[in-house]
């Protein structure tokens, strides 16, 4: 299976992501990706995740936090 | 004992298992799905669970080998299929963009493509005489818009169109009739309402609440009957009020 770093650069349409990296700042970080990480943490990581929890986050490292929570 | 049959996919859970129930009361049954031992378990529930038989394939993944494997399994058996009741259905919820080529395969192919290949097998020389009813599971998303679930949509959608075309090629010996429904309560969807959020959504949503199994399942019933006679080619939404708003 491809590392959550790998599935999130795919969701993000770009090469690699790092930790520090600000999520608003990625030109693809829409709804539909906010949609995407829900529906790909239910289904890899068994997690119910409503979509303002993740607006919360800051960065990517706080993302993979909640991800591998 | 009679060689006639009904051909249910999907029947190891949900409005598939339903129906082989609710119809194992009154003539044979083949239940389909992917796991055996899940489709041995519904078999069980069944009325004279003995009379029913088990056509076990991965509609997903192994579309090249339903027609073989199905015109195989009524030559070894001697039986025929009279109606067909076409419930597997998959869907991942994802925005188009997102989509890769391998999902949008096994959508498809489950929902339509699967089906397609096995009234190929139901319309040659050997069955064609006894088939007389043929029920697909569309979905009220085929008709309504929602997010992320495109390609779902676009597959039942293929549903709707086929059996107005197929109505007209198998008249008027076979009817053919496409069911929309709406949410329905499932032990899944139980858990979503506890969600207050949610089922006040729910509840705004849908005038007469959610389904139920059995308020889709009365319904392929009657489509199975002499009732619904002057019944063919029709997609019939079954939505709690769902689709007026």
């Amino acid at each position: 299976m491809k590392t959550i770093y790998e599935q999130l650069a795919e969701l993000l349409e770009v090469d690699v992501v790092r930790d520090e990296e600000v999520l608003e700042d990625f030109e693809s970080w829409d709804s539909l990706t906010v949609l995407s990480i829900i529906v790909m943490a239910s289904e890899n990581y068994n997690l119910a995740l409503r979509a303002e929890e993740i607006r919360e986050l800051k960065t990517i490292g706080n993302l993979v936090s909640k991800l591998k929570k | 004992m009679t060689n006639r049959f009904t051909l249910i996919t999907g029947a190891s859970s949900g409005i598939g298992e339903k129906c082989a129930v609710e119809l194992s009361q009154n003539g044979r049954i083949i239940l389909s799905g992917r796991n055996y031992d899940k489709l041995d378990i519904v078999r069980n529930k069944c009325i004279n669970s003995n009379d029913h038989l088990i056509w076990c394939i991965d509609l997903a993944n192994n579309r090249m080998d339903i027609f073989n494997s199905l015109s195989s399994f009524l030559k070894e058996n001697d039986i025929v299929i009279e109606s067909f009741i076409h419930c597997a259905g998959i869907t991942k919820i994802l925005p188009l963009r997102n989509f890769i080529p391998q999902y949008v395969d096994q959508i498809f192919n489950t929902n339509i493509l699967s089906a397609l290949e096995i009234l190929r097998v139901l319309l040659k020389k050997d069955n064609k005489g006894s088939l007389t009813n043929i029920v697909l599971i569309s979905g009220l998303w085929s008709i309504r818009g929602d997010i992320g679930n495109s390609i779902y949509a676009a597959s039942k959608g293929a549903i709707n169109s086929l059996v107005c075309s197929l109505a007209q090629e198998l008249a008027p010996k076979v009817r053919v009739n496409a069911i929309l429904p709406g949410a329905i309560l499932t032990p899944m969807t139980m858990n979503l309402l506890l969600n207050s959020e949610l089922s006040d959504k729910i509840s705004k949503d849908y005038p007469l609440g959610l389904g139920t199994l059995e308020d889709i399942v009365n319904y392929i019933i009657f489509l199975l009957s002499e009732k619904s006679r002057w019944i063919t080619g029709q997609n019939i939404v079954i939505d709690g009020g769902r689709s007026t708003k």
